[in-house]
């Protein structure tokens, strides 16, 4: 029993920081909640539910979703369970009760605001805002996002369907989720649970596999076998060790992108077609990310045989690591603009521009995953969600009303772009400085022992 | 006099407030094979990143060929030679591929040595580095380190993981490299067997600062064990002139062992005289030597 | 020829100093004989080069070997006083400190000691 208890506590602090961001979320949380049923008036239980108690329970919420379902799979590896008596078992109720729990947060503030209105005698609320709706919608997202997640990490090739966790949400965001994709999901976990109990083996999460980590792919394409064959150039070399595998590869992620972002365009409304751009940012985020934050830790491989000092090291690793990321979001955006383009002729200059844009708000996001020279700290997290939240808000900020129009409802593009760009120039800098003092021995590549 | 070839003046490193190296100073010499020990966690592979310039120093400086370790220039670079404690191979090339890439960077690279102690040592070049045993790995990532000929080899537990077999034969390349005036060694190891046979220097790391810094012969002559032996009981202190590294008294209190650093014979003549005890000296290995500076 | 051991207290270069100054002192290398170089030597016993070179630099300024240019180290010409009835002795010092320590140890007098070793030594001639 203890045991299982350790483990719903420890799907809500195995971050860094997030203990403090859990607390200030469940604060905000009791606080929103105790006003609300503190007032009786519904117009302020509505301002304090979705101004202070919901914001709260999704701080407390964000975390454990996002990286349960890695955690998952790290704390289901055989060195780590296999000798325990009723491991699996112990992670299976702990992980039921964790995704019980995140469902309850999210439906709190939503029970207190309905106890409001029913004490009130007052207007019935919609569907949508009901406590069983809210626990019963979380629960089903978490599942849907912690196996996913779980599935992805699988190997190096399930990574691929990455983006698939970004836009998914996207598409399913609309009115409470039927009660058959409830029953589906709900029984996908049960099936699931009986799998996990009977598995011979769970691998750990791909991305930590030995090695220098996140080497896309065995490919057999030219350029290995050229370095194998030692006629390669220093160029090559370099572009190895940085990237973990040929240029080539992180343009086919860009198609691949590209691809998802068609299949979503076809659900989403034609009218939209200026949104499926920096929906492709988005996805993308998540990739070059992490490709900032590779490159910065193996460049430690290129410190003394690259014979550079830190400044030219990483004028390096930014040429290297913003062609590969840029390359994938161009890839994307071109294939994109050449399905959206043909019927809309006139509006070639304003969605090229939009492209434009966000591939600018793309190199603001590698540059901000560059300079992450430390293990996370305040001043990245504020940093990362201060960026994430651009991303978002410039998102909403060019998605068009008009049909016949393209205008923003917000910003028009060039102002936007010019913004990115000088966020991009002043993320450089940061970057560089930090580079300055940049420590390998803190910024190591994850290790796992071998399996 | 030749140039030094590593230089570290009061080198000091904290992470997060918490010193981990302090006031290191040392000097290698071309031609020195210097052992590091130390227990785990005193400090040894954060010293030798620090000095290779992976890691930022807090204060103090090192210099390697005269150039300090931030700032190295391109020609510094190519004459080290560096194997991690964690090998950075890639998992998806094999061992040629791996060899050929990193001597893309190097004007000098030998791949003749390279192949015939690939065979020597028994490393399977055509696998990949993921299907590997880490005894394998190993020696791959020491070959790497090998190929540029460095005139400064830096190794953080390079044999941890091999055999008796391939351990001596590791150390016989190394004596190859030693038998070289020009070049110089630093290599840290838990089997301290291997540092008796070969290193001339030793540094002792204990909580991040360097214990003993010199000759291996005058490490075992300066440490020595001293078993004494009275009719009656011995005082609570015997009066050493240095404080021993270690005492450990018998249980009717009339004999005690103690490790002395730096005790004269006249010395040890007087306090026998003094106490009115036999004292026999014994010298220790260096592995015993480890022992008693740690209990 | 030569048992080195790095494992012991005592320092390499010392064990192979004593064990080529007993033997040209009890006359088994004859004057003349050509060591292993110092390469040789290292790779054989698997111990750093400078640790033999030490030693042979400690012998040759004993007197004990001589360098010759071109070719490896010998054994030199020993002035009589060397295989001298005084240095032979000398060689003895570290065993009959041993013996009298134990002596002591096991508290027997010096006539026991001597007797024993007199039958010891009469085994022998």
């Amino acid at each position: 029993m203890k045991a299982v208890l350790r483990i719903v506590l420890g799907y809500f602090s195995m971050l860094p920081l997030q203990r403090w961001v859990s607390g200030a979320g469940a604060a905000m949380l009791a606080i929103g909640v105790l006003l609300t049923l503190d007032t009786g008036d519904t117009e302020t239980a509505i301002k304090m539910t979705f101004a202070i108690a919901l914001p709260g329970a999704t701080l407390t919420a964000l975390m454990p979703l996002a990286a349960g379902g890695i955690a998952l799979r790290f704390v289901s590896s055989r060195s780590l369970l296999h000798l325990r008596p009723h491991g699996r078992i112990c992670v299976l109720l702990g992980s039921t009760l964790a995704i019980a729990l995140l469902a309850a947060l999210m439906a709190l503030p939503i029970m207190a605001m309905h106890h409001v209105f029913v004490v009130g005698g007052m207007r019935r609320l919609p569907e949508s805002l009901h406590p069983a709706t809210w626990f019963l919608g979380t629960a089903v997202y978490t599942v849907v996002i912690w196996l996913t997640v779980f599935t992805l990490t699988a190997s190096r090739f399930t990574l691929f369907g990455t983006p698939l966790l970004v836009l998914a949400p996207v598409v399913f965001i609309r009115a409470h989720p039927p009660a058959w994709i409830i029953a589906a999901i709900l029984s996908a976990w049960l099936i699931f649970s009986l799998w996990y109990w009977r598995v011979r083996r769970i691998n750990r999460p791909h991305w930590t596999s030995g090695g220098l980590a996140s080497d896309f792919g065995n490919f057999t394409i030219r350029p290995l076998e050229r370095l194998a064959s030692g006629r390669a150039g220093k160029s090559a070399a370099t572009t190895h060790y940085l990237l973990g595998a040929p240029f080539l590869t992180y343009l086919a992620i860009g198609a691949f992108l590209a691809l998802l972002a068609l299949v979503m365009w076809r659900l989403m409304p034609p009218q939209n077609v200026i949104g499926v751009n920096p929906l492709t940012s988005l996805t993308a985020v998540p990739i070059i990310g992490v490709l900032g934050w590779l490159v910065l830790r193996r460049a430690r491989c290129l410190w003394l045989r690259a014979g550079l000092n830190r400044g030219a090291l990483f004028r390096m690793a930014e040429g290297t690591g913003l062609a590969a990321a840029l390359g994938t979001y161009c890839i994307a955006a071109l294939i994109l603009l050449a399905f959206a383009i043909p019927g809309r002729q006139q509006m070639v200059l304003k969605m090229t521009l939009y492209a434009g844009t966000f591939g600018l708000l793309t190199a603001c996001v590698f540059y901000f995953s560059i300079s992450l020279t430390r293990s996370w700290n305040a001043e990245d997290l504020a940093l990362g969600i201060g960026i994430f939240a651009l991303n978002i808000a410039a998102i909403i900020a060019c998605n068009s009303t008009g049909r016949a129009t393209f205008s923003p409802v917000l910003v028009p593009a060039w102002i936007a772009a010019g913004i990115f760009a000088l966020l991009a120039l002043l993320l450089r800098w940061h970057a560089m400085r930090r580079w300055r003092a940049l420590d390998w021995r803190v910024a190591k590549l994850p290790r796992a022992s071998q399996p | 006099m030749s140039e030094a070839t590593v230089s570290i003046r009061d080198l000091g490193k904290s992470f997060g407030g918490r010193a981990v190296l302090s006031h290191i100073s040392s000097e290698v010499r071309p031609g020195d094979v210097v052992g590091v020990i130390g227990k785990n966690g005193a400090g040894k592979t954060t010293l030798l990143e620090t000095v290779l310039g992976f890691s930022p120093p807090s204060s103090g400086s090192a210099r390697i060929f005269g150039e300090d370790c931030l700032g190295m220039s391109a020609a510094v670079k190519a004459r080290i030679g560096f194997v991690p404690q964690q090998d950075e191979l890639l998992p998806t090339l094999n061992g040629r591929a791996q060899l050929s890439l990193t001597g893309s960077f190097y004007r000098h690279w030998d791949k003749a040595l390279l192949e015939r102690l690939a065979r020597e040592w028994e490393v399977p070049l055509d696998r990949r580095a993921s299907t590997l045993s880490g005894g394998e790995r190993q020696k791959l990532s020491t070959l790497l380190a090998l190929g540029n000929r460095p005139d400064l080899l830096v190794l953080d537990e390079p044999v941890a993981s091999l055999d008796p077999l391939a351990r001596r034969r590791f150390l016989q390349q190394l004596l190859e490299i030693a038998s070289d005036s020009s070049r110089a060694v630093i290599f840290s190891s838990h089997i301290v067997s291997d540092l008796e046979r070969v290193a001339n220097r030793i540094w002792i790391v204990r909580e991040g600062q360097l214990l003993w810094d010199g000759e291996t012969d005058a490490l075992k002559q300066s440490v020595r064990r001293l078993h004494v032996r009275a009719h009656h009981a011995l005082p609570a202190s015997l009066g050493f002139s240095r404080a021993p590294l270690s005492e450990r008294r018998g249980p009717d209190g009339r004999t005690a062992t103690v490790t002395v650093r730096d005790c004269s014979e006249q010395e040890v003549h007087a306090t026998a005289a003094r106490l009115q005890a036999d004292i026999e000296s014994e010298g220790l290995g260096l592995e015993d030597i480890f022992l008693e500076i740690h209990a | 020829m030569f048992i080195l051991d790095p494992h012991s207290s005592v320092p390499i270069y010392q064990q192979l100093v004593e064990q080529v100054r007993r033997l040209v002192v009890g006359g088994q290398l004859a004057a003349g004989t050509e060591l292993p170089s110092v390469r040789e030597m290292a790779q054989e016993h698997t111990v750093h080069p400078m640790t033999i070179s030490k030693a042979y630099s400690q012998l040759e300024a004993e007197g004990i070997l001589e360098r010759r240019r071109g070719k490896p180290m010998a054994v030199a010409e020993q002035k009589k006083g060397h295989s001298s009835r005084a240095a032979r002795l000398k060689q003895l010092e570290p065993q009959l400190e041993q013996l009298a320590l134990s002596a002591r140890q096991l508290e027997l007098s010096a006539e026991e000691v001597i007797e024993q070793l007199k039958k010891k030594l009469g085994d022998r001639s």
